[in-house]
């Protein structure tokens, strides 16, 4: 780890590599723009921060300059007064004063003096007298106007220049930006987040990510979802599918033949009345001419065995089917090879008003499993192995259905309470005559809707279609 | 299933147990119980045994059950100087009568009665069309010569209830069971009767007359039983009076039947005879009972037995209605073992199950819909015909007696049960992305058949065809599926804004931006785009 690096942002680290990179000791930031390629007033703000970090020192100097006065200007373009003097001495040589003061005017004086300090004139007489050599004046009060032009002045000179009021002292700020040597490795980046840049441009190797309050409450997100109800479905046809069981699939639309009759479901039963049973406006009927020999064998097994009249015209009836226990009837008579096991789930109908606990559509899950030696004890076996599957605890309690014999209805220990979960039993012997099937079969059907709503805690049947997007999506699993 | 409902002190009485041993023996008998906030107990009893309908037949079967008592016992009965002539009503020609001394009506007793009386018309009557029952105090019959026949509805009677002699006709029309019953055996103006000297004390199905009325000081009753079968109708009476001999010094009396020149005494108290083999049992139960052991549990289910060289002679008591078969005994046999004592076959047998391709199909289109960010909903497949007549539809299937016009119809497409389910995501986050995968129901050529299918939709601020039409041509590239796609006139959509989908020259969806003629409908301000599509039958 080494010693404690100091956090600089992304930006900061930038400029400190920028300088490092071009091996930049010291700058004036007037002239960073230029040199770095930063814009001025950003640059400024990044390098105060870096400054405040003590990893740069920023010096700001008052700086002391001579500035040439108006005055100073004008004399430049005019003349020195001393040179305008000797000017007029050329020819001469000595020219009375008074003259000389017509002449320059209120510059008579200060070229007197100035002339008599660089001792190439004389006073005498009244009159102003050209000492040395016209040349050699010219050129000593030549030099003095480049010391001026090129405000390059001795000490003297300056004050000189000064006290004629040629030039004036001014201050002026200038600052100054030093660069230690290797403060690049003193720093890590501190970023919010990884980008792109931070990782193409390798600043990632001096990366500190910002520390977040990692117990603050983040942003509200939302997966879609798969409905929990068909979840639950799709998991009950996989315990099927692993005990041995082949899924299929029947009709909504049945007919009384395979909806009642094949179970052996005498006519008149109340189950098959107004109130319980939901038929179709049109077609009333199907055509079941071709299924003659079958509508024969379960007349007759019905009049044998429930003692009245069956009317092949209700076997033709057309109804919303009440019991997924139908496809396992339309099952029957493909007559399959046992041993055999299959299954089906899917929507049944019943003629019951809407409340917490009824809807007039639902669930059921239909199983069949037979062979020539099977018996109740494997039925209840495999009822028993079904609950294990899904982790329920059953009971058996004896049931009646007119198709089934002997009859069992299974209670599942959910919640600690005993729930009536399915119904179950070897299918009769009148249903295996009608089917023409000369093994036995056991058959269970099992309402899914309640299963899945004390899985769920879920006290409204109604839930199990809600559709509100929200709801679906914040829906807690169990 | 019907429920009943009993004094649970008389219960606990009649079969010497506490609440809950009752409870417990009555689970094992397929009955449900509970105790219902009037401190009554109730009792779900199947309809195969009707026997049990009153206390008397729930203590028999209890008292089997725990092994106090076993077999049936034989009635005394005797004959009577009640003599029935039977002319045979058309609608309605089957009677059969009984006496019965002793019973002692109390209170309690009375209302379990009636109940009982009530809980037979409903199932083995099959709501008094099939068997009718009357019950009278046999003091107040006027006479021992009793006529069961036709009458003209213009004949009079005291009904239940009333003190004054009243029109049949009359009845029918004006009191609640003449409204509810009145209809099963009228013929134009002839209407069955059962008459005692010249006073009509029933009119089967529909109610008896007051003059024979029952009450808590009624000792002695006289039953008839009428019907259309002569069997159920048997049977009904053999079930009553075996559970009120059952009363303490109850006796049978007999009733003579007059037919034409047949004459037959009432009840006859049948007892079937099955004979059962033992092996057959156990290759049912898939256990290794021997003869005795059969023996001894049909007889705790109250048969009477004998056992003769490995065959069963079982003797069926008049009161049960339901051994159709042998495996009808075997149940009882079941029932008395224990169906949780009996121990389960853990399954052996090794077989491959599998799942059906459109189970398979369903899972991998559910995934990919998923991974487009698309919930997924489910709606039920009835809708209302108001609904669907709103969107046009013609071609669905409708309820002949649905419970309510909510749920009068098939749905013919997944469109009616999306727009519903958006207009209850008004004021969801919006964009509300939803699929669902469901069964429909159409009318193909006159016959109704379903289909698998799936609709997607998007509700959002603003939208536009290509945010569907991403979506379904992703949904279908990844299904590895080759497509085209046509203009489309469907009339959810909006035209040159939509698509029709063909695979294999075959139409098999659409899918575009919803009219806005259908959205203003339905009161929905965002915009919809749409698409459904068939996955096959």
């Amino acid at each position: 780890m080494g010693e404690e690096r100091i956090a600089v942002s992304e930006s900061e680290y930038y400029i400190l590599k920028l300088l490092t990179d071009k091996g930049i000791k010291q700058f004036k930031l007037e002239e960073g723009e230029k040199l770095i390629g930063v814009e001025k007033s950003k640059l400024a703000s990044i390098l105060k921060l870096l400054e405040s970090k003590n990893l740069i020192k920023i010096n700001e100097n008052r700086i002391r300059i001579i500035k040439l006065t108006d005055k100073g200007k004008k004399v430049l373009e005019e003349g020195l007064p001393e040179e305008k003097l000797i000017d007029i001495l050329k020819d001469k040589g000595s020219i009375d004063i008074i003259v000389i003061k017509e002449l320059l005017k209120e510059d008579a004086n200060v070229a007197i003096g100035q002339a008599k300090k660089l001792k190439i004139i004389d006073l005498k007489d009244g009159k102003v007298i050209l000492t040395v050599n016209y040349n050699d004046a010219k050129n000593l009060v030549n030099k003095i106007k480049s010391t001026l032009q090129n405000m390059n002045f001795d000490a003297d000179t300056e004050k000189d220049m000064l006290s004629r009021g040629l030039i004036k002292e001014d201050y002026v700020k200038e600052t100054i930006v030093i660069v230690e040597e290797g403060v690049i490795n003193k720093v890590e980046v501190l970023a919010s987040k990884l980008t792109h840049e931070l990782l193409a441009k390798g600043i990632w190797k001096n990366l500190k990510l910002r520390e977040y309050d990692i117990t603050s409450e983040p942003p509200t997100v939302y997966p879609a979802r798969k409905h929990y109800f068909i979840e639950f479905i799709e998991e009950l046809k996989d315990v099927m599918k692993e005990l041995g069981f082949k899924e299929v699939d029947g009709p909504l639309v049945e007919i009384e033949l395979f909806n009642f009759d094949m179970l052996f479901q005498p006519q008149d039963h109340p189950a098959r009345e107004i109130h319980d049973t939901l038929w179709i406006k049109d077609p009333r009927n199907s055509d079941i001419s071709e299924m003659r020999d079958l509508v024969d064998r379960v007349s007759k097994v019905h009049e044998r065995g429930w003692k009245y009249k069956f009317s092949q015209e209700i076997s033709a009836r057309y109804v919303l089917r009440s019991q997924t226990t139908s496809v396992s009837a339309r099952l029957l008579l493909n007559k399959f090879s046992p041993p055999i096991r299959y299954f089906t789930i899917g929507k049944v109908y019943r003629s019951d008003v809407i409340d917490a606990s009824h809807l007039p559509e639902f669930h059921q899950l239909d199983g069949i499993m037979g062979d020539y030696n099977y018996t109740f004890k494997d039925l209840l076996g495999i009822l028993k192995e079904f609950g294990e599957r899904l982790g329920i605890e059953i009971k058996f309690k004896p049931g009646y259905f007119p198709f089934t014999e002997p009859s069992v209805e299974g209670y599942a220990k959910i919640n600690d309470k005993w729930i009536e979960l399915f119904g179950a039993g070897l299918f009769r012997p009148e249903v295996l005559e009608m089917a023409g099937i000369d093994y036995r079969v056991g058959a269970w059907g099992m309402g899914v809707e309640r299963l899945i709503m004390a899985r769920l805690g879920l006290s409204d049947i109604r839930h199990l279609y809600e559709t509100n997007y929200d709801f679906l999506r914040s829906f807690k699993l169990r | 299933m019907p429920v009943l409902k009993f004094n649970p002190e008389r219960i606990m009485n009649l079969t010497g147990l506490g609440i809950n041993a009752l409870e417990e023996a009555l689970f094992s008998l397929k009955c449900e119980t509970s105790i219902n906030n009037e401190n009554q107990l109730e009792v779900e009893i199947n309809p195969d045994r009707p026997d049990m309908f009153i206390g008397e037949g729930i203590a028999r079967a209890v008292k089997g059950i725990i092994g106090n008592e076993i077999g049936f016992k034989e009635y005394d009965y005797e004959n009577t100087k009640f003599k029935l002539v039977n002319e045979s009503p058309f609608s309605r020609p089957i009677i059969s009568a009984a006496v019965i001394y002793n019973v002692n009506l109390d209170n309690d007793f009375l209302v379990e009665l009636i109940q009982f009386q009530e809980k037979l018309h409903e199932g083995i009557g099959r709501k008094r069309r099939k068997v009718a029952i009357g019950i009278h105090d046999l003091s107040k019959v006027p006479s021992n010569e009793l006529k069961y026949k036709d009458v003209n509805i213009y004949n009079k009677m005291v009904p239940l209830g009333s003190s004054n002699y009243t029109s049949i006709q009359e009845i029918l029309k004006n009191t609640d069971q003449g409204i509810k019953y009145g209809s099963i055996s009228l013929r134009g103006n002839l209407h069955p009767a059962f008459i005692s000297g010249d006073e009509i004390i029933s009119l089967p199905p529909v109610i008896n007359s007051n003059t024979t009325r029952l009450d808590e000081k009624t000792r002695d009753l006289l039953i008839d039983v009428t019907g259309t079968d002569p069997y159920y109708v048997n049977k009904t009476l053999d079930i009553i009076v075996s559970n009120l001999a059952e009363r303490k010094d109850a006796k049978i009396g007999k009733v003579e039947i007059v037919e034409k020149e047949n004459i037959k005494y009432t009840p006859f108290m049948e007892k079937e005879e099955k004979i059962i083999n033992p092996d057959y049992v156990n290759e049912i139960l898939g256990e290794k009972l021997i003869g005795e052991e059969i023996a001894y549990h049909l007889m705790r289910m109250r048969y009477n037995v004998s056992l003769d060289n490995n065959e069963i002679k079982v003797i069926i008591p008049p009161f049960r209605a339901d051994i159709i078969s042998d495996i009808d005994l075997i149940e009882d046999i079941a029932m008395s073992i224990g169906y949780n004592i009996i121990k389960p076959n853990k399954p052996k047998v090794m077989l491959r199950g599998s799942l059906t391709d459109m189970t398979m199909l369903k899972r991998k289109i559910r995934d990919i819909m998923i991974g487009l960010g698309f919930t997924e909903i489910q709606s039920l497949t009835l809708v209302s015909s108001r609904i669907l007549k709103d969107l046009g539809e013609q071609n669905y299937i409708e309820v002949l007696n649905p419970v309510t016009n909510d749920f009068d119809s098939l749905r013919p497409n997944l469109f009616v049960s999306m727009i519903m389910a958006m207009k209850s995501n008004v004021m969801s986050s919006k964009p509300v992305k939803l699929f669902e995968i469901g069964k429909i129901v159409e009318k193909v050529s006159g016959k109704p058949l379903d289909k698998e299918r799936i609709s997607i939709a998007i509700m959002d601020e603003s939208l536009s065809y290509e945010d569907i039409q991403s979506v379904v041509y992703s949904l279908l590239k990844l299904l590895n599926l080759e497509f085209k796609v046509l203009s489309s006139s469907n009339k959810f959509l909006i035209k040159g804004r939509s698509a029709d989908l063909i695979i294999n020259n075959k139409p098999v969806g659409f899918f575009g931006e919803v009219n806005p003629y259908i959205l203003e409908k339905f009161s929905l301000e965002y915009p919809i785009v749409y698409g459904e599509l068939d996955l096959g039958g």
